[in-house]
């Protein structure tokens, strides 16, 4: 039984990666064989935003960017939890346990507040320190 | 009844108590201690007194029957004929140990007292423990603290020596709790009940198969062999004694050799029958080999401790050959033969074995003691030293009389105990091939060999000395406590021309007539680098370079009250044993014959399977 | 599939009240100690917020109380003894042993911790307390898995926190590299351990225990499936290797151990060698039961490599905690005995292992703490020297916990190893050759634990610095309950072997729980 059943729950996304794969792969066959080819040294700088870039790529940024992209990365990825949540709150208010299921999500997002609150108080949201 | 748990732990509750006193009140600890082990003493008295030679079985038993009820192991103490001697002998030695070390111990006096009482506790349980684990507890037990003694208050290459002998025997120690957890199986397989009551797993012995009994004989044979010491596990003992303080090798000679023989009584007999049949061989050739060969090197051993300690090598061999020589003799004679009949032509060898263990506690302890009467005053057991120092006869008559009775004691002279024991294992060892008693009875021309030897350079001095000695030789100092040093001198002063290299030493006799003992303790705690050199000084051979032996061979006192209170008795014990060797051998009636009739029934049981699948 | 709700279902709002009753009651009181933890961690992280910074020290005691409340908590739960949340953890006797073990130790590493950070110029933060707990937290949830999801997920929980507290001290590249040194190499070890429950899953569709090992039972290793769980087998088995530090998976370990600040180094020592080997014992003994004779030899020869190479290499160490570390390989060699014997006797002995080696390595790290100097001085073997005059208790605790360790009666050591022994001596067979090696090996291993104490109380010589100092209280507590728990351990080994044997028979009762 399982196998088979890993096999077909699955074969849509094995399907859907080739089909990406071979669409992406012809857009770009076809834009070089197609396009006129005039390069120069202004096309071939790293796009970074439509601005020119200044100094090495490879330079040192201040820890502060990797703490505030982990901090949203945390808070983005838990606030997920919700969508599943939110969908389904319907279900559990007709069963009666809608009361149940708010208290839990607002333990939920308390938690989250502490959190918040802890890395504010740390000093992490501030840029200078 | 709980006369042998009290005689356990009795030390122990002394050891605590010395922890608990005040500090600097090292004679008190050392009263506390003496009265700790009198009273355990008196107690063995009193339980070799009631106890029943007649009576099979354990006697004064405390079984308490769940400690650990889910391995089966309970609380089980009780002896036997054999154990309680064992118990005696333990009481009398540390009382004996606890008076010599009087003096001797300065430095660390709580903690040598505390480990002596724990070293107690760990024999005394040894020899009464009924239960498998407990019997390994003690039995491991005793190790910690015999290796602080020798590794605290030894000589120079205490550390080394300390740690040698706590490795040797941890090696047989872990082997033998594997054979106990693989006996502990083997009887829930035969019975599906758990035990580790030594009893009750023996009275099952018979039906284990002869594989298992051949390799578990092995793994507690080695154990025991490497603590009697057998022949070749012997490496650690010569090391030990020589280190060990003169009170530590009392007791490791005394009573801790007796825990690997014991065990083979105990354990090895008992339980595997049939490998002990099949392999004791074996084990009579291994000890023939200690024999011979820890007599020769004996005789050439430069230091007086070494020496003793390969003799001792050499008599605990009697002791294997005596058990081993009992076994063969049980072997094979199953149909026909009663218990009755194998037990008169065999239990020579047994009481030898046994008695042996009992003199030899008391003879090679003497040995140690008396080679610590001398290190205390020279401060070298370096037999050459000694005697071009002086004529310690001369000094120290009554110190050569009783020496001279462990000598005679030791190379086995009718009337003193050693001879009885050798007399009844080679008895033994007779019976099984007269070839093998042939060949150990020169132990006993070498034994006279070493021992008079020995005797003769370390008491009577240089042969060159004699006549100027001579003359001397009469003051009639009687017991004299302390001979006056300034006595003796004018002779040697004479004598100093003919002796050139001996004037110095004369010299500083009459030059430095003060006591100086107080230095001669003093130098025992000193830090180990200083310790070390001072003592390498000793080795040296004494060419006389060395200051504390000149300073000390003028002050040369005979026996001191200490001295005679351990050297008289244990002497006197001995002689009393030669004499009515009965007051021993009475006690080990019982036990052989259960040991026979352990064999006769295993072979009987042989018998009648062979018999069954004959048909 | 095992679950009762799957995700398309959760995403697509489609969670019928038919699913919900199917879910049945959910448990919450099984797992109370992860709850008191986790409320306990956040209570920290709080308060640390509030309090001043000279009144931080009470975030000690705070934590402690957590801990201890979190090890109670355990008792005031009626065990159903089957698993819980669908599944997904076990709540019986081995769980509540387990609390027991690991918030023990996490208390003992919190009590040994204020004075260490002080004298290393630490302020005392709430991380540090909180982190540990969270390690504890994540620890228990890894003995009491009995889905490999769980077990995964415990296992980085714990092992993240440990990352950070192995390289806690700021200015110690030791630390820092232990730290780094741990995070790579574990992680590595994790991803093996990913793949192996990964391929078991692609093998019969199931990561819950029970599951896996009544399909194993029904199925033969010979038939389609077989190759992929036998490679699962592998990886798991070296995933496991790994985190237990057997050899040849060890490198890590004197490393980390050396590294880390030391009560850490005590907690994974203790805490984490625990978890993992009762993780090990619900996999192996557990789940994989049915397969017993594939996996039994590649332990076999763990057991017997790990023990000759951990003692082998103990024994050259001068770094009293580098030596402590490769003890803990060869300690990980006798536990390995036990499992591998996989009877009764094997897993009483493995689980009594567990509780004297706490007490023991507990109290031995306790002293060394107790001597460790601000720039990590303190830590040779030379430092012990005299410490028998200088301070009697300190040397007399690590006395113990040594002859302890070296599995000399009647201390708590030796039970565990005869235990052991009597496990592989029960199996029979060659695995005889086992305990045989266990013994040698304990001889080799007294040695090098001797060197300690011939250098606490043979050697005479002038006292150094570290061994004057002053034991804190909260310190000598630690020293007290490790020193008297390897003797009681020892003396009084009835009470705790009925209790292990209780919790070692439901690793058994797995079977019968499963459908």
């Amino acid at each position: 039984m399982p196998l088979e059943a890993f096999n077909l729950a699955y074969l849509s996304v094995v399907i859907f990666t080739i089909v990406i794969a071979v669409a992406g792969a012809s857009l770009l066959v076809l834009g070089i064989l197609f396009r006129p080819s005039k390069p120069s040294a202004m096309k071939s700088i790293p796009y970074e935003s439509g601005v020119p870039p200044v100094g090495r790529a490879r330079e040192r940024y201040s820890v502060r960017f990797y703490i505030i992209a982990m901090l949203f990365v945390l808070f983005d990825i838990e606030a997920v939890f919700l969508y599943p949540w939110a969908i389904n709150f319907d279900g559990f208010v007709r069963r009666g346990d809608g009361v149940f299921i708010l208290v839990e999500m607002l333990i939920f997002i308390f938690i989250l507040l502490l959190g918040y609150a802890y890395a504010w108080k740390k000093g992490a949201l501030d840029w200078v320190s | 009844m709980f006369l042998l748990s009290t005689m356990t732990y009795l030390p122990l509750l002394g050891a605590l108590l010395i922890m608990l006193l005040p500090k600097k009140s090292d004679n008190l600890i050392r009263w506390v201690a003496l009265l700790t082990t009198l009273v355990v003493f008196g107690l063995s008295i009193y339980t070799i007194l009631g106890f029943n030679q007649d009576s099979k079985g354990y006697q004064y038993e405390e079984y308490y029957k769940d400690w650990i009820p889910s391995i089966g192991s309970g609380y089980h103490m009780g002896v036997d004929g054999v154990s309680v001697l064992m118990v005696l002998l333990n009481g009398f030695l540390f009382v004996l140990a606890i008076i010599a070390s009087w003096k001797p111990i300065q430095t660390r006096v709580r903690e040598y007292y505390v480990s002596m009482l724990l070293l107690y506790v760990g024999l005394m349980g040894v020899f009464c423990a009924l239960d498998f684990f407990l019997f390994y507890i003690f039995w491991e037990l005793v190790l910690i603290p015999m290796a602080l003694l020798i590794g605290i208050w030894g000589g120079p290459r205490r550390v080394y020596a300390a740690v040698k002998f706590f490795l040797y025997t941890l090696v047989g120690s872990l082997l033998m709790l594997l054979a106990i957890i693989a006996l502990y199986f083997q009887y829930y397989d035969l019975t599906k009940t758990n035990t580790l009551d030594i009893p009750t797993i023996t009275k099952i012995a018979p039906q284990f198969s002869e594989t298992f009994q051949f390799w578990a004989f092995l793994a507690f044979a080695l154990a025991f062999a490497i603590k009697v010491p057998l022949w070749p596990f012997h490496t650690w003992l010569p090391d030990a004694h020589t280190e060990a303080p003169t009170a530590g090798s009392v007791i490791l000679a005394g009573n801790m050799l007796k825990m690997g023989c014991y065990g083979f009584i105990r354990f090895n007999l008992p339980l595997f029958p049939d490998a002990s049949k099949t392999l004791a061989p074996l084990m009579i050739g291994l000890a023939v080999i200690a024999i011979i060969y820890g007599a020769l090197v004996a005789i050439v051993q430069p230091d007086m401790k070494r020496l003793v300690a390969y003799t001792s090598v050499s008599h605990m061999g009697f002791v294997i050959l005596g058990l081993f020589s009992f076994a063969y003799g049980l072997r094979g004679k199953a149909s026909g033969q009663t218990t009755d009949v194998l037990l008169r032509d065999n239990s020579a060898a047994f009481d030898g074995a046994v008695f042996t263990m009992f003199s030899h506690g008391l003879l090679t302890g003497g040995l140690f003691l008396c080679v610590g009467v001398i290190y205390d005053r020279l401060h070298t057991r370096d037999i050459k030293t000694i005697q071009d120092t002086t004529r310690v006869a001369n000094r120290m008559p009554a110190y050569a009389a009783i020496y001279m009775l462990y000598t005679m004691g030791s190379l086995g002279l009718p009337m003193i105990s050693g001879f009885v024991g050798e007399f009844l294992a080679m008895q033994g060892a007779f019976r099984v091939n007269g070839w093998i008693a042939f060949g150990t009875s020169f132990a006993i021309i070498l034994a006279a060999i070493y021992m008079l030897w020995l005797y003769q350079r370390v008491i009577w001095g240089k042969p060159a000395d004699y006549e100027l000695a001579t003359g001397h030789d009469d003051h009639g100092h009687g017991h004299g406590h302390a001979t006056p040093a300034a006595q003796v001198t004018p002779a040697p002063t004479q004598a100093s021309s003919k002796k050139a290299d001996l004037k110095w030493l004369y010299q500083s006799i009459v030059l430095e007539p003060e006591d100086n003992d107080s230095s001669a303790a003093a130098s025992h705690g000193t830090p180990a680098e200083s310790h070390t050199d001072s003592h390498d000084n000793d080795h040296g051979h004494g060419h006389g370079g060395d200051k504390d032996l000149k300073e000390n061979g003028a002050k040369f006192p005979d026996l001191n009250l200490g001295e005679w209170l351990t050297l008289y008795p244990m002497g006197i014990a001995a002689v009393v044993l030669g004499v009515f060797p009965g007051l021993v051998l009475n006690f080990l009636h019982k036990p052989a014959e259960q040991i026979t009739a352990i064999f006769v029934n295993h072979a009987d049981l042989a018998a009648t399977l062979l018999q069954q699948v004959g048909k | 599939m095992n679950l009762l709700i799957s995700s398309s279902q959760l995403f697509q709002g489609k969670i019928t009240p038919e699913d919900l009753d199917n879910l049945g009651k959910i448990e919450w009181g099984a797992l109370w100690p992860a709850w008191v933890a986790s409320l306990g961690i956040l209570l920290i992280l709080m308060v640390d917020l509030v309090l001043p910074q000279a009144q931080r020290r009470l975030l000690a005691w705070l934590s402690l109380l957590v801990a201890i409340a979190s090890g109670a908590s355990t008792f005031i739960t009626d065990y159903s003894k089957t698993p819980l949340f669908q599944g997904m953890v076990a709540a019986d006797d081995l769980s509540r042993f387990m609390a027991v073990i690991i918030f023990g130790t996490v208390a003992l590493a919190i009590m040994a911790s204020p004075d260490y950070l002080a004298r290393l110029g630490i302020e005392v933060q709430g991380e540090y307390y909180a982190l540990i707990l969270a390690a504890g937290c994540g620890m228990w949830l890894l003995s009491i898995a009995t889905n490999f999801m769980i077990l995964f997920v415990a296992l980085e929980l714990f092992s993240l926190a440990l990352y950070i507290l192995v390289g806690f001290l700021p200015r110690s590249l030791r630390s820092h590299e232990a730290g780094f040194k741990y995070f790579l190499l574990s992680s590595f070890a994790s991803a093996f351990m990913l793949y192996g429950i990964a391929l078991l899953f692609g093998a019969y569709g199931t990561t819950s225990y029970s599951g896996l090992r009544s399909q194993l039972a029904a199925n033969s290793i010979h038939s389609q499936n077989g190759l992929l769980v036998l490679i699962g087998l592998a990886m798991l088995s070296v995933g496991f290797a790994f985190k237990i530090s057997a050899v040849p998976f060890h490198m890590w370990t004197p490393d980390v151990y050396e590294g880390a600040p030391t009560p850490i180094t005590a907690l994974m020592a203790v805490g984490t060698k625990a978890a993992i080997v009762v993780a090990f014992l619900r996999v192996f003994n557990g789940a994989l039961e049915p397969i017993a004779a594939y996996w039994q030899p590649i332990l076999y020869v763990l057991a017997i490599i790990t023990m000759i190479g951990g003692n082998l290499l103990a024994m050259t160490q001068t770094n009293v905690k580098r030596m402590l570390a490769y003890s803990a390989v060869a300690h990980a060699g006798y536990i390995l005995i036990g499992i591998a014997a996989n009877n009764p006797s094997g897993l009483q002995g493995v689980l009594f292992y567990l509780l004297s080696y706490s007490v023991m390595t507990t109290g031995a790290f306790a002293v060394v703490i107790a001597l460790e100097g601000p720039r990590g001085e303190g830590l040779e073997v030379a430092d012990f020297t005299g410490l028998g005059r200088a301070n009697p208790w300190l040397a007399a605790v690590m006395t113990l916990c040594l002859l302890s360790l070296g599995g000399i009666p009647p201390t708590a050591g030796f039970f565990g190893k005869a235990l052991v022994f009597s496990g592989a001596v029960q199996a029979g067979g060659w695995q005889l050759i086992l305990p045989l090696v266990g013994a040698v090996t304990s001889v080799i291993a007294v040695f090098y634990y001797f060197r300690i104490v011939v250098r606490m109380y043979l050697v005479d010589s002038l006292v150094k610095l570290p061994l004057a100092r002053r034991t804190a209280f909260s310190l000598g507590l630690v020293l007290l309950v490790a020193g008297v728990g390897t003797i009681a351990l020892g003396l009084l080994a009835g009470f705790a072997l009925n209790w292990v044997e209780q919790a070692a028979a439901t690793v058994g009762q797995l079977v019968a729980i499963s459908k």
